[in-house]
């Protein structure tokens, strides 16, 4: 029987033993479903459990390793699926009761790819209702009720990923893909004392994954490190003949590919924390700037550029969800949402016209203009992931988190990539975080920089007690 | 380029999912902005998007109305130069000769 703490070890480490054999793909992929069984009713991680599939996955893996076939970083490795990911003859719900049963005969490319790396896929984990998209005022707005924190089980975990939030933090799985329109994996991520990775739009294919927000949707890991977030996204990323969005261009993520830490510049956006957050959480933001800085990283203060970002991708993100979700208004199916004002949202969206749309999509383009120029001064902006810790599951979202998020409104809208790296504790002993956000594709400098951080810090290797 | 407005309104993280909401009073019309006004002032026609909710979600419905209008009145009043372009490109399809 393996010792719980290596339901809680990094990718990296998990891999190594598999490849020198002192640890057996079939035991730990064994020991992760006995933990689902156990513990994931309790934090609604996992919605399907694949468990025929992850045995034989685990004894092609041990195969393959014992006869010295090593197909990458992640063989072998137990992992779970946000429940909006198309799993060929697995249901994928969306997060709603009434797709529960809805089978796809494909795979999403992110998953195909995950079984080629040889990662063993352990099930399908929970989610927000159509991750968010029609709007959700509640934590329980998802099938399974509220995604609830490992660290306290009475916290939120963040949403839209909530399942694959909770399934990390509670050692589940080794990591878990999340996707994010606004927020989705940076949010579970801060929440659960995670490493997240919001990639570049267009980085990760799409392709077979619910679409919420045209646009704005990515795919991306929830782990337990920077370079944890580098393997998966290596696996994941890459051009796609399924998904015309993907972008031609993979850029090289290997350890030395982003810029050397003394070259990097920082902008470190100023933030009244007097009108927002708790001061448990700045006191942890500020050592990380500290411990940024003494790591080499040249920060300045430098606000964000002065655009209503959040106006324009908000409508556009509303457009889009109603526009993919059309046709559940059509035939009433968005009424058996648990969202009560979800089924108004058609209604309620009229005022946005058509001209109102296209001036927004103009106005995205010189946003990105402002942003690309701000980029050509800066490689990074830091800044807080949440303000705060995790709201209760029974908290009104509205407000319990009534604070701006420029950095999350000109992220979305310009499809920039953003690392979130646990930063210590906050209130009752629940995680904080902070998020490194780059031009787009400067992902390796982003895992470079967060690999740097969790070099001199311990925040992302505590866990949960789960027992 | 450069927004001619002062600075950004304020977005809290949870505005985002309701900034579909909106009444339909608030259709644009040279009066938009007046009409919306009104629209706040005739709760019946509220109503008609949210006869069926309790009194709570009523009232959250009329906090995404107005919040769509704030919304809306930030583009509309965003000066842009004529034919400014857009961030999405559309391109011409070639045909897919000697493909079934």
């Amino acid at each position: 029987m393996l010792a719980e703490d290596v339901f809680f070890l990094p990718v990296s480490e998990l891999a190594r033993r598999m490849r020198e054999r002192s640890l057996s793909p079939v035991e730990l992929t064994e020991g992760y479903l006995a933990r689902i069984e156990k513990f994931s009713a309790r934090y609604n991680a996992f919605v399907t459990v694949t468990r025929d599939l992850a045995l034989a996955q685990a004894r092609d893996a041990e195969r393959e390793l014992g006869a010295g076939h090593v197909r990458g970083p992640l063989h072998g490795v137990p992992w779970g699926a946000k429940d909006l990911l198309a799993t060929q003859g697995i249901p994928t719900g969306w997060g709603t009761s009434f797709l529960a049963n809805q089978v796809f005969d494909e795979d999403a490319t992110v998953v195909a790819k995950l079984h080629e790396a040889g990662a063993v896929m352990l099930g399908k984990t929970h989610c927000v209702e159509f991750a968010g998209c029609l709007g959700y005022r509640w934590p329980d707005a998802s099938v399974a009720g509220p995604g609830r924190n490992p660290w306290n089980p009475e916290r939120w975990t963040g949403g839209s990923s909530s399942g694959s939030g909770a399934a990390v933090a509670a050692g589940l799985c080794a990591f878990a893909l999340g996707t994010e329109t606004w927020g989705s994996i940076l949010c579970p991520s801060a929440f659960c004392g995670l490493t997240g990775l919001r990639p570049t739009y267009g980085l990760v294919s799409r392709a077979g994954g619910m679409v919420g927000a045209y646009t704005f949707d990515k795919i991306g890991p929830l782990a337990r490190s920077a370079s944890d977030c580098r393997d998966v996204l290596d696996a994941i990323a890459g051009p796609d003949p399924r998904d015309p969005t993907s972008a031609n261009e993979k850029p090289a993520l290997a350890p030395g590919q982003g810029m050397r830490i003394s070259e990097v510049r920082g902008a470190l956006v100023p933030l009244d924390w007097s009108k927002s957050g708790e001061p448990e959480a700045k006191a942890a933001f500020d050592e990380a700037v500290g411990v940024l800085r003494a790591a080499g990283l040249h920060l300045e203060e430098a606000k964000l550029p002065d655009y209503p970002a959040g106006e324009v991708s908000g409508t556009l993100i509303s457009v889009e969800a109603l526009a993919a979700f059309e046709p559940f208004y059509r035939d009433g199916r968005v009424k058996l949402l648990k969202d009560k004002l979800a089924p108004h949202q058609w209604e309620l969206a009229r005022p946005i016209t058509g001209a109102d749309t296209m001036k927004a999509w103009r106005m995205r383009r010189e946003l990105q203009e402002l942003t690309a120029a701000y980029y050509e001064k800066y490689d990074v902006v830091v800044t807080p992931n949440f303000n705060s810790v995790a709201p209760r599951v029974t908290d009104d979202l509205n407000t319990s988190l009534a604070y701006a998020d420029p950095a999350g409104a000109i992220g979305v809208g310009c499809g920039l990539p953003a690392l979130a790296l646990p930063t210590g504790f906050g209130r009752g002993h629940m995680p904080v975080s902070l998020q490194l956000m780059g031009g787009p594709f400067s992902e390796a400098t982003l895992i470079e920089l967060g690999e740097a951080y969790q070099k001199a810090t311990r925040h992302h290797l505590e866990h949960a007690a789960v027992a | 380029m450069k927004s001619s407005r002062k600075g950004p309104v304020p977005l809290t993280r949870r505005r985002f999912v309701t900034l579909m909401a909106a009444g339909s009073a608030a259709l644009v019309t040279p009066g938009g902005a007046a009409a919306a006004a009104a629209a706040v002032a005739r709760p019946r026609r509220a109503g008609a998007a949210g006869e069926t909710l309790a009194p709570s979600d009523r009232k959250e419905l009329l906090r995404q109305q107005a919040s769509t209008r704030t919304t809306l009145d930030v583009i509309r009043k965003h000066a842009m130069p004529p034919g400014t372009e857009m961030a999405a490109v559309f391109s011409a399809m070639r045909p897919r000769r000697g493909k079934a």
